[in-house]
């Protein structure tokens, strides 16, 4: 016998749940819902009902237009399901939901699931490939694109599959990375047009980065731009030899799109071997850079490059976020990055140049300042035999886990870590099978990690307020912003937690009991918001009782 | 790996016997505290060594013991054997029919694609063949396409539900449990229900699937048809770049 369920009807008057109202109905009525979506429907932004891709938007902003769940009843707010994978114990993924239907995935598998229950709807897998190495080697992934009935993802080993949406059966497979065994895959493929746009991973290891464009019908190749220039190409003078098949700066997040101006911002690793800048003398075109590409032929508008001649493993895979905002007194178009070498830095997106940079982290000593062109004045520290105190660390003064900007607040929000480690080199030969690091990293005595929720006004360049973590600085979980005047976010010890976007007062927390290494997001299911993240090897999802909604 | 004796198969029987069969079962179908190792595909799609690894090492934190110190390299190789026997691989198989001829069945007039696809092709409501000749016996495809209800999976039976307002859906019930059903219809659309929200849920133990197969394909499509599916021993997906629409 079926448990029967008794619901409040709650009548509000506030006009801004206006829309909720509308648009709910009875929890007990079916979804039916067909899978199909369109280019279009991906233009939309900000996210709502649906969020269809990894950042929910083409943006970067990580801004849900959901207002259900606010500061005033956030403390409400109650686990509704749970979704565990079996073969990953650190999920990266950000859950895709399209009418009511939950993309996820884990290593090198791929889960629709019934996003109101938790339920799996379809489950594609295959096995773990062998004999990877670094990061491919952990088998991590981050999600999926989704084009009409289809999903896309990315293998351990850099193919990009295709499947059906409505059974996950595999319709095509490419193998998008050949050459090198190094080559990995850890990201969530870009969908634009008609065409699916993915990266590599294998930055440390001595592969060539490129962004490469495949037709989303046939897995045709369309297009790929190499991110190191090949001998005689502008940029070229820093990889003698083959040196060009091994320097990395390889494209492991995906990127964000500016459809009026039909340009791709894309990300691009530190140059290969991390610690030893000798084998690549000059800049390291283009790695540690914002590419600006066409998205129709992938042809190169404009770069930028945060760290020219990185020898700290400073990626610049963080999100370039894309905000139309006023600046010094006009509207502009701006690209907002919180990077890992420490500077929050603004860029205007129609051309690529340099506005502002601003250091976000107190332990930063491997660049004095920023000049006006956007070049760093180094301060001469670099790795050493005898080893070199560095800051940031290696782990960056933030990472790849997910900014958010509120159009409301005119607020970025990222995570921030402060700390220092001891860096050290010795040369090493490339080798297909290990890493190409050219050493490492150690503790520095006295020097512990201190994780920052910080709030960036890119307006005024400032810091509207900071939210110091308790925890050993070990987490990677990413922000999420909300209409409902919120930031979600994975706090340092292991809580996933709600804060006021204006203040950065803590609101709500639930122990997810794991570590949190991925980005929240939000979505509604016949008028019910939720929000999810990964935790550990588990999606968490909560919403507000239905009493209180 | 050779297909062995009947002697060595006794051998890797009696091996597999004593040490694998209280968790695994004497099929390999799982028990109490070992999974399916026979027809999960995820296993089957293992290569012999990853079997030879498991065995040796064992699953650290999952329950199945390494039998490093406990068997030689030869009995290891004898217990991957008797795995992929369980598995219906290197049986002896006589297959009599023309795989083109049956690939052109498949795609049309037996209208098999309608539903199921092989190589990237065909529909989305049943099962994915691709593989399908890796993991079965022509024997076995021969009797699940003649007799399609024989030894049916709950999972693949007819599903209606009925709101309580008096919505009829009737699919195929991809997940369900006391309290939900996600159900697909044949036009490729999820309907995910609650159950506080059903009058009814029948379940018929019968599949989409057609059972007069007998009557409307010859003894020669039916073994062309066998062929055809008994060759597809690929994963799945089409080469890269082949038009799919």
């Amino acid at each position: 016998m079926w448990r029967e369920r008794h619901f409040v009807v709650i009548v509000t008057i506030c006009s801004s749940f206006a829309l909720w109202t509308a648009a709910q109905t009875n929890p007990q009525s079916p979804i039916s819902v067909a899978i199909d979506v369109r280019p279009a429907d991906l233009l939309v932004q900000p996210p709502a009902v649906n969020w269809s891709s990894y950042n929910g938007d083409y943006s970067g902003r990580r801004f849900s237009a959901l207002k259900e769940i606010t500061a005033q009843n956030v403390d409400q707010l109650r686990a509704q399901w749970v979704f565990h994978s079996s073969n990953s114990s650190n999920l990266e993924a950000t859950p895709v939901v399209v009418n009511g239907v939950m993309f996820m995935t884990s290593a090198n598998e791929a889960f629709a699931l019934d996003a109101r229950t938790g339920r799996a709807l379809w489950h594609y897998s295959r096995p773990v490939t062998e004999g990877l190495v670094d990061d491919a080697s952990a088998h991590h992934n981050r999600g999926v694109g989704v084009w009409h009935s289809r999903v896309y993802m990315e293998t351990d080993n850099a193919h990009l599959l295709c499947l059906d949406a409505r059974s996950g059966h595999l319709i095509w497979d490419v193998a998008y990375a050949e050459g090198n065994s190094n080559y990995g895959a850890t990201s969530a493929p870009l969908v634009i047009k008609d065409k699916v746009l993915v990266g590599t991973s294998g930055g440390d290891d001595g592969v060539r980065g490129f962004v490469a464009a495949f037709d989303a019908t046939t897995g045709r190749e369309a297009w790929r731009f190499w991110t190191i220039p090949a001998p005689g190409e502008f940029g070229s003078s820093s990889w003698p030899g083959e040196m060009y098949l091994r320097g990395g700066a390889t494209t492991w997040m995906p990127g964000t799109y500016d459809s009026e101006l039909n340009t791709v911002y894309w990300g691009t690793s530190n140059p290969a071997p991390d610690f030893d800048g000798g084998p690549r003398p000059g800049d390291d075109l283009y790695s540690d850079c914002v590419l600006a590409l066409d998205a129709d032929n992938g042809k190169l508008k404009w770069y930028f490059q945060f760290t020219p001649h990185d020898d700290f493993d400073y990626d610049a895979t963080e999100t370039a976020v894309l905000i139309d905002t006023r600046y010094k007194g006009a509207l502009r178009k701006l690209l907002v990055e919180a990077n890992r070498n420490g500077f929050v830095y603004i860029l205007d997106r129609t051309n690529g140049k340099y506005l502002s940079a601003a250091p976000f982290v107190k332990k930063l000593n491997w660049a004095k300042a920023i000049e006006d062109t956007g070049r760093p004045v180094r301060s001469g520290a670099e790795p050493s035999q005898n080893g070199t105190l560095i800051c940031p660390d290696m782990t960056g003064a933030t990472n790849w886990f997910s900014p958010s900007y509120n159009p409301s607040t005119h607020l970025l929000y990222f995570m921030a870590l402060e700390n220092c480690q001891m860096y050290f080199v010795k040369p090493q030969q490339f080798t297909p099978g290990k890493q190409y690091y050219a050493t490492g990293v150690k503790h520095a005595p006295g020097q512990y990690g201190q994780k920052i929720l910080l709030a960036y006004d890119p307006e005024t360049n400032t810091f509207a307020w900071r939210y110091p973590q308790i925890g050993g600085g070990h987490s990677w979980g990413g922000t999420m912003t909300t209409a409902g005047g919120l930031v979600f976010f994975g706090d340092d010890s292991e809580a996933f937690e709600a804060a006021d976007a204006q203040t950065g007062a803590p609101l709500w927390h639930f122990n997810t009991g794991q570590s949190m290494h991925a980005s929240p997001m939000s979505y509604a299911v016949e008028g019910k918001q939720y929000v999810a993240i990964a935790a550990g090897s588990d999606v968490f999802t909560f919403a507000l009782p239905d009493g209180k909604r | 790996m050779r297909p062995q004796s009947s002697s060595s198969t006794q051998a890797s029987q009696q091996l597999f016997s004593a040490n694998c069969t209280g968790c695994h079962g004497l099929d390999g179908r799982g028990g109490e505290h070992g999974p399916n190792i026979a027809t999960n595909r995820d296993v089957q799609r293992l290569d012999d060594r990853d079997i030879l690894r498991i065995l040796r090492d064992g699953v650290p934190g999952g329950g199945m013991p390494g039998f490093r110190s406990e068997f030689n390299d030869d009995q290891l190789n004898a217990v991957v054997r008797y795995v992929r026997l369980l598995q219906g691989k290197h049986a002896t198989m006589i297959v009599r029919g023309d795989q083109k001829k049956g690939e052109a069945l498949f795609f049309g007039k037996a209208r098999c694609s309608e539903c199921h696809m092989i190589g990237g092709k065909g529909g989305f409501i049943a099962s994915d063949l691709s593989g399908y000749g890796q993991e079965h016996s022509p024997d076995v495809i021969r009797e699940a396409i003649i007799d399609p209800n024989k030894n049916l999976e709950p999972r693949r039976q007819i599903v209606t539900a009925i709101t309580r307002d008096g919505r009829k859906y009737t699919g195929i019930a991809l997940n369900e449990d006391n309290f939900s059903l996600q159900l697909q219809t044949l036009d490729g659309a999820f309907h995910l229900f609650e159950k506080s929200g059903l009058a009814k849920v029948e379940h018929e133990p019968r599949s989409l699937m057609p059972s007069n197969y007998v009557s409307t394909l010859s003894p020669g499509d039916l073994d062309d048809l066998v062929a055809y599916l008994a060759a597809a021993t690929t994963p799945g997906g089409s080469e890269p770049g082949r038009d799919e629409e």
